[in-house]
């Protein structure tokens, strides 16, 4: 088969396919607020909200490149302030799904001490929801002080993308819900467990750091 | 997760990622419309290939064309969404598909293509997203195979045949729909 496009199909269907290849560009504003949505407008790009976090979890969040997953609804931003490095020499990597986590009991969850758990409807998941959504309704469910919903919404992440694209940043999440919960221990377990399963991870660092934080605890 | 404050920004990162996204939201886009992506979801879509572009950067080599890598994110993405879906698949709108740049030819001919290009979205929804991507790939933005291959992640021989099945296919789809406008 020659590399030449569409070599082998028929005159008309050449030339349609042609004028399909003319169609008008997406629209400017669409553009402008996909990249408002990305953190990709104004400088400095500011960070999302985020509720208010112990010192020791601050310094390990420093110097990661996280993440700021924008909500369904389009709240948030995802691309915050740190960027990636381009990698210039380095050997080609390309995408490939992620290596499906093995699931991880996570013991029930803990009140946070001096504050009750707001009654608030299990969650489930929309109707063709993305997991870049559902993470993000996960983090909004942290911003507001809410572990367990955001454990459980992590959980649906788990069940629905086992190896997706963001499995590495659902990991971190729960961690984190983990330790707002008041569970360490899991916390330390899934810690470890990220650590073994992605070494080279970019977010690695941070949860070296959040693991030797627990273990000062 | 909490966000890592804007010291520990680097200019020349940050950068290049803005500049794949002004470079290429374009090319995303109409990846994602090619490949089925509703009208009304293409803006979140978008959002969701460069959310994963953003995470995956580090893998990304700047000496090689970026387009197979991100027409590999964007194709895992619809094809999220189409298992998600629960209803059927909401073609181009028709004003969207009429839609041509200023400047064009006359109206005769603006609606002539205007239907020419509604007859080939309506065949590539014909087509199982497999099918489709290696014709959005191949056959309309001109990818060599080898690159087709690396994008979707199967064997370059897997790509000569989904091509051949899909061309059938797609003739097929456009005959039919000429005949049903």
């Amino acid at each position: 088969m020659s590399e030449r496009p569409a070599d082998d199909l028929p005159g008309d269907v050449i030339a349609l396919l042609s004028l399909e290849r003319q169609a008008s560009p997406p629209p400017e504003d669409a553009r402008g607020r996909v990249a408002q949505r990305l953190g990709l407008t104004g400088a400095p790009l500011a960070p999302a909200t985020s509720p208010p976090l112990p010192p020791w979890w601050r310094s390990a969040a420093l110097g990661a490149a996280v993440l700021a997953i924008a909500g369904a609804a389009g709240a948030g931003t995802w691309f915050a302030t740190r960027p990636p490095d381009v990698r210039v020499t380095a050997p080609v990597e390309q995408p490939r799904p992620a290596p499906a986590v093995p699931a991880l009991p996570v013991p029930p969850e803990r009140a946070p001490p001096e504050r009750a758990p707001p009654a608030r409807r299990p969650p489930r998941p929309a109707r063709a929801e993305t997991e870049v959504a559902l993470l993000g309704r996960a983090r909004q469910a942290l911003a507001d002080e809410d572990p367990r919903r955001a454990l459980a919404l992590l959980r649906l992440h788990e069940r629905g993308w086992p190896d997706g694209e963001l499995v590495q940043e659902r990991e971190v999440l729960t961690i984190q819900a983990l330790v707002r919960a008041g569970s360490s221990k899991a916390a330390r377990a899934r810690a470890a467990r990220f650590l073994a399963l992605f070494p080279g991870s970019t977010l690695a660092d941070t949860v070296g750091q959040l693991m030797r934080q627990l273990e000062r605890d | 997760v909490y966000l890592a404050p804007a010291t520990t920004a680097t200019e020349p990162g940050r950068a290049a990622f803005r500049d794949i996204y002004e470079q290429e939201f374009a090319y995303v886009w109409r990846t994602l419309r090619r490949l089925g992506v509703a009208t009304g979801e293409l803006e979140d879509a978008v959002h969701d290939v460069f959310v994963v572009v953003h995470r995956r950067f580090d893998d990304f080599d700047a000496a090689r064309p970026s387009r197979p890598w991100l027409f590999g994110i964007a194709y895992r993405v619809a094809s999220d969404r189409r298992r998600r879906a629960t209803g059927v698949e909401i073609p181009a709108r028709d004003d969207e598909v009429l839609a041509v740049a200023d400047g064009g030819p006359s109206p005769e001919a603006h609606l002539a293509a205007a239907q020419a290009r509604r007859r080939v979205h309506r065949a590539l929804a014909e087509l199982p997203i497999d099918q489709r991507a290696v014709i959005v790939m191949h056959d309309l933005e001109g990818h060599s195979a080898p690159e087709v291959a690396e994008a979707l992640g199967v064997p370059l021989n897997t790509v000569y045949s989904r091509l051949r099945l899909a061309r059938v296919k797609f003739v097929a789809a456009v005959r039919a729909s000429g005949t049903h406008p």
